[in-house]
């Protein structure tokens, strides 16, 4: 495990993928992606990446046709709950700043304080990249 | 949960997809992509700035 989490996956550790068709640090990994824990998401996020990093067909194969589909799913549908999240979380700062005239103001410096514009750059390049 | 906290999450979720894309794998960056566009992209960021948007979950 610890070998995966600080990059240290070669091919040769993979071999097995050919004989059992099955990957379980992988799969069972990637079912703790949603922890509540961060450090726990952390690691499934490095773990996963490690693994992707790793040039074996046969388990790039086998990720693409068993565990892609519904793990991208799951990442997206989740980072979409969080866009509604803050969604719900300005409308509450501008309800809380009640009816007076400095409520965008207000609106806008929690915006910014939150860093928001960093994820609007994101964003932006993300929808480059897919487009 | 603060607006901080859920802006610094959302970050990284998307700090970690820029990671998966720059990995330049393609059967994985189409799978990727597909999701990102049809189930976020679309629904959420550019249906949110018609009139009267009512963004929801997919």
């Amino acid at each position: 495990m610890q070998y995966i989490m600080y990059g240290y996956c070669s091919k040769n550790f993979f071999c097995f993928l050919q004989h059992t068709n099955d990957f379980p640090l992988y799969t069972e990994a990637i079912k703790f992606f949603n922890n509540s824990e961060s450090m726990v998401r952390i690691a499934v996020r490095t773990l996963t990446l490690n693994v992707y990093r790793v040039d074996d067909k046969s388990m790039l194969q086998f990720i693409r046709d068993k565990t892609a589909a519904p793990y991208f799913s799951n990442l997206v549908w989740f980072i979409g709950n969080h866009v509604l999240e803050i969604d719900a979380a300005v409308k509450k700062v501008a309800e809380d700043s009640g009816a007076s005239g400095g409520t965008r103001g207000l609106v806008t410096t929690e915006v910014k304080k939150a860093k928001y514009y960093e994820v609007i750059d994101m964003t932006v390049h993300f929808i480059e990249m897919t487009t | 949960m603060r607006l901080d906290d859920l802006v610094a999450e959302h970050l990284d979720h998307l700090h970690y997809v820029n990671d998966i894309l720059l990995l330049q794998i393609s059967d994985l960056n189409q799978v990727l992509v597909d999701h990102l566009l049809t189930r976020l992209f679309i629904p959420k960021y550019i249906e949110a700035f018609s009139p009267g948007a009512n963004v929801r979950i997919l």
